[in-house]
């Protein structure tokens, strides 16, 4: 056994007592230890001044002397010498203030008289040995704290089982807030967060979480003080052995600094640029009224010379411009307005446009379609414009003349990909890397007039490109012409909708003004959907949807409709609580007394329909949806799904009957495990379990859930047998249970049902169910 | 009696131009440096159509505007607002300013004269 080399050990003993002193001397005595030094004083003054000089590596130390008495005398002791170790001496009769000792610091206390040599040893030895680790974790905090300090952050550690945080004390120095008397929830942070920028964050996060990203976000946190930080927080997911997402560790750091120093930038930027364009105006203006001669005859050298300067005005406005616009896009200021493009349509339109400026380079221009109609981007038009024109017009301007410039798209699994080719000169490989950065000019063409870019073109149309999700390249032979390619992701209809949503309040927000979803839903969806075959039924909606939409157009601004679960229809529109709700009666309007036909049936349909306003009645996307919902009448809100998890089949097929003539959707499944599987696939709103199941009993199954974040804020009903459910309950940890008791009436299982689902409405406000819920919602999207 | 404009922009070079062009095309023109010296001129001479820049000193274009407009004798008469401050910035909407077109500088002057063209043509009843 490797034994620790024993260091030598100065000993100062702190004792009034002869007899206990000469104890203690014949106690070292018998160790005949030669590296130990003891030193004895017998008062508590003489100590502390000995003390003034180092040397000193334990203290022992008895706390009735002379001149103090008590546990006072340790922490006196201590206060002194808070890095020495203390072992305390006590007699029998005071253990109790020995104990205290140590909970106040002392490294251990002895009982006088039952003192051993080689135990005081050992003590001492190990009290030394404790404090040193003490100490170091001491200064690795403090070189922690210091260092968070340094860096102005804030370190957290987030459970994400109990939602709760752990603060690193630069919470105090950051944000004025004291970890310590804190509550400890992940909800006191969201809280915190600039209102604006809680629903943003909340998403972010939870999205991050569930696909075990690291999360990096900016936001605004709300200081002691009142006033909002701005924040770079940057969060890593741990997992637990068995890969599950548990914890997150992280740093939040002020980064007002460097926002404000941003913003000066862009708006000295944008000053500097609005200050250019004036006096280039009026330097363009003169020009032409020189070059019109309306100021007198022009020889054709002066008409020569002021078409040169007419053409350095030009390209420096055209530099001051772009300069504005990277400015704008390096700031973030730059809000893309998608709408749903329609490819063909837009390329001819677009190419079309650059014909003149072809022809004046005597460039064959061709827009290359595939036979088959391009699937829609959802973009912004005028960027998506603001690329292409600015990668087809440097193809028509680097070709020397005569040259061919094609233009092709194609469809990839998950993006559109454009294509702009050239017959030009090409540029050398080592230059491709390099050109989408800003100032980047190279010599592709000698001696081609007014060919010069302003060196930001391609930097735009990079950063304009990946403001979509895109990305941009191109390949390049000297001699063989360059082919510049840049892709659009093709968009889901639920991310087009959220889309919509979101930047629907935010102009909202911007211009003060009003924005509404109207919901409509098919009252009789559930009835024709039994009755008749689901192609027949599809078709019905798609007719329907066309009516509707015909009653919506053109006048509200911005409307789209999609089909939600099959059976709705949602309506983003820039009106107020009456605008929405005259679109809601117009739709109910339209179909009043009309009869459609599904094959050689005639049938009626009857419509609900429910609004919702920003920012009369909801502030974010998710209340906005979620108030739709409860508003709609209740047989057209979406079915609540339940799944019963039980080993016995005649109970499963029981409860799922019951459920389901009450209008719930019902899964079962016969165990835990099974029931694991199938909420991976499809969520529920509600469990219905049984306790006493073989494999994996209910408590197992709702320990499981319930440390799982994709599942734990489902709502479990715990069906038991009288008597069942104390035996383990304390195995459960704190939450709060829902009981229901066998044998139990239909009546109170639809009764306890409703309650806890209206319990979970209530509480959405929990991190994870809003965005979650939102996302379930939108991935039912799509026509039936 | 040709058709007169009134300019008004704190940037004389920029209205020297434009007058030298709009004065080929027959109008006649006079300019205001500020909003509230383009009112008083006004008072003398009325206009039939005003050309305005937004930031100005003294009075600035928004001012001017809700004052030409307040006073029912200048109401109908047609502003145009030429102005460097991008439509996003800009305090209030042409709409609310009442002015029936904004030009962002740097403009091309065609497009100027096509405005001013389309106004003059066709009169406003009062």
């Amino acid at each position: 056994m490797n034994k620790p080399q024993e260091s030598s050990l100065y000993v100062l003993l702190v004792e009034d007592n002869p007899g206990d002193v000469r104890l203690i001397r014949e106690a070292l005595a018998e160790r005949a230890d030669s590296s130990l030094t003891l030193e004895c004083v017998d008062r508590l003054s003489i100590a502390l001044q000995r003390l003034d000089t180092a040397g000193v590596d334990v203290i022992l130390l008895d706390l009735s002397l002379p001149d103090s008495q008590g546990l006072d005398t340790f922490i006196k002791m201590h206060r002194r010498a808070f890095r020495v170790p203390i072992i305390v001496l006590s007699g029998l009769d005071n253990e109790d203030v020995a104990i205290e000792a140590v909970q106040k610091g002392a490294q251990d206390y002895l009982v006088k008289g039952q003192v051993e040599g080689y135990v005081l040893v050992r003590a001492m030895r190990y009290a030394v040995e404790r404090k040193r680790a003490e100490e170091n974790l001491r200064v690795a905090n403090e070189r922690f704290r210091l260092a968070a300090a340094a860096v102005n952050s804030v370190i957290y550690e987030r459970d994400l089982v109990r939602d709760q945080v752990i603060w690193s004390i630069g919470l105090s120095e950051l944000f004025g807030y004291n970890p310590q008397t804190l509550e400890p929830m992940g909800k006191w942070w969201l809280m915190h967060l600039h209102p604006d920028d809680q629903e943003r964050v909340r998403e972010q996060l939870t999205n991050d979480i569930a696909q075990g990203k690291d999360f990096i976000a900016e936001y605004r946190f709300l200081h002691a003080n009142g006033h909002y930080v701005d924040v770079w927080d940057r969060g890593r997911v741990q997992r637990s052995e068995t890969g599950e997402v548990i914890r997150m560790v992280g740093t939040m750091v002020d980064i007002t600094a460097r926002k404000e120093t941003e913003r000066l930038k862009d708006e000295f930027v944008s000053t500097v640029s609005h200050e250019l364009r004036t006096p280039l105006a009026t330097m363009r203006e003169f020009t032409e009224i020189l070059m019109d001669q309306l100021s007198g005859p022009l020889n054709s050298v002066q008409q020569e010379h002021l078409g040169i300067i007419k053409a350095n005005v030009e390209r420096l406005a055209r530099i001051v411009d772009d300069m504005l616009d990277i400015a704008k896009i390096e700031a973030g200021h730059i809000i893309l307005r998608r709408e749903i493009i329609g490819l063909n349509p837009f390329l001819e339109q677009v190419v079309h446009s650059l014909h003149p400026l072809a022809e004046s380079k005597q460039v064959d221009l061709r827009l290359d379609l595939p036979a088959t109609a391009m699937p829609a981007v959802f973009a912004d038009p005028d960027k998506l414009t603001q690329v292409l024109i600015n990668l087809i017009g440097n193809a028509i301007k680097y070709i020397p003349l005569k040259g061919q410039v094609t233009v092709k798209v194609e469809e990839r699994s998950n993006e559109v990909m454009f294509e702009v080719q050239d017959t030009g000169v090409g540029i050398a490989e080592a230059d491709l890397p390099r050109l989408f950065e800003k100032f980047q000019q190279f010599r592709r063409v000698r001696g081609v007039r007014g060919a010069e870019g302003t060196g930001l073109g391609l930097a735009i149309s990079k950063r304009l490109v990946e403001l979509h999700g895109g990305q941009i390249w191109a390949t390049s032979m000297i001699g063989h012409g360059s082919s510049f390619f840049f892709t659009f992701p093709k968009y889901s209809a639920e991310e087009v909708f959220h889309e919509h949503l979101r930047s629907g309040i935010e102009d909202a927000r911007r211009r003060q003004s009003r924005f509404s979803v109207i919901v409509c839903g098919l009252a009789n969806f559930e009835e024709l959907k039994t009755l008749y075959e689901f192609g027949a039924v599809g078709q019905l909606l798609k007719e329907l949807e066309s009516l509707l939409r015909g009653v919506v157009r053109g006048k509200d601004g911005d409307v789209i409709i999609r089909w939600q679960r099959g059976e709705m229809l949602v309506i983003l529109a820039e009106v107020d609580q009456q605008g929405a709700q005259s679109i809601a009666n117009r739709l109910q309007h339209s179909v009043e007394g009309k009869t459609f036909s599904i094959g050689s049936h005639c049938v009626s349909v009857q419509i609900g329909t429910a609004t919702a306003t920003y920012p009369d009645e909801a502030l974010t996307e998710s209340e906005l949806l979620a108030l739709t919902e409860d508003r709609l009448p209740h047989s057209m809100a979406p079915k609540k799904r339940v799944l019963v998890v039980d080993d016995e089949t005649k109970i499963r097929q029981l409860i799922k009957e019951m459920l389901e003539l009450r209008g719930f959707s019902v899964s079962t499944a016969a165990s835990g495990p099974e029931a694991l599987e199938q909420l991976k696939r499809t969520p529920v709103d509600i469990i219905l379990l049984d306790l006493t199941m073989p494999v994996m009993d209910g408590y197992e199954f709702y320990h499981i859930l319930k440390e799982t974040p994709q599942f734990q804020h489902i709502p479990v009903l715990i069906i038991t047998g009288r008597g069942q459910r104390k035996d383990r309950e304390l195995g459960l940890g704190n939450a709060r249970y829902n009981y229901l008791d066998k044998p139990f009436e239909v009546e109170d299982l639809l009764a306890k049902i409703r309650n806890i689902l209206q319990e979970t409405h209530i509480n959405k406000i929990a991190p994870e169910s809003l965005p979650v819920k939102a996302l379930r919602r939108a991935s039912d999207f799509g026509s039936p | 009696m040709p058709q007169h404009i009134l300019l008004v922009d704190d940037e004389p070079d920029l209205l020297k131009a434009l007058v030298v062009r709009l004065e080929v095309c027959g109008y006649s023109c006079d300019t205001a440096s500020h909003g509230a010296a383009a009112l008083q001129k006004i008072q003398t001479h009325q206009p039939d159509l005003v050309l305005v820049d937004l930031l100005m000193p003294v009075m600035d274009g928004y001012e001017f505007c809700r004052k030409f407009k307040a006073e029912p004798r200048t109401a109908s008469i047609p502003v145009v607002i030429v102005t460097a401050v991008p439509e996003r910035a800009m305090k209030f909407s042409a709409k609310e300013l009442g002015a029936c077109f904004v030009l962002h500088k740097p403009f091309d002057f065609h497009n100027l004269l096509a405005i001013v063209q389309s106004l003059l043509a066709s009169p406003q009843s009062p």
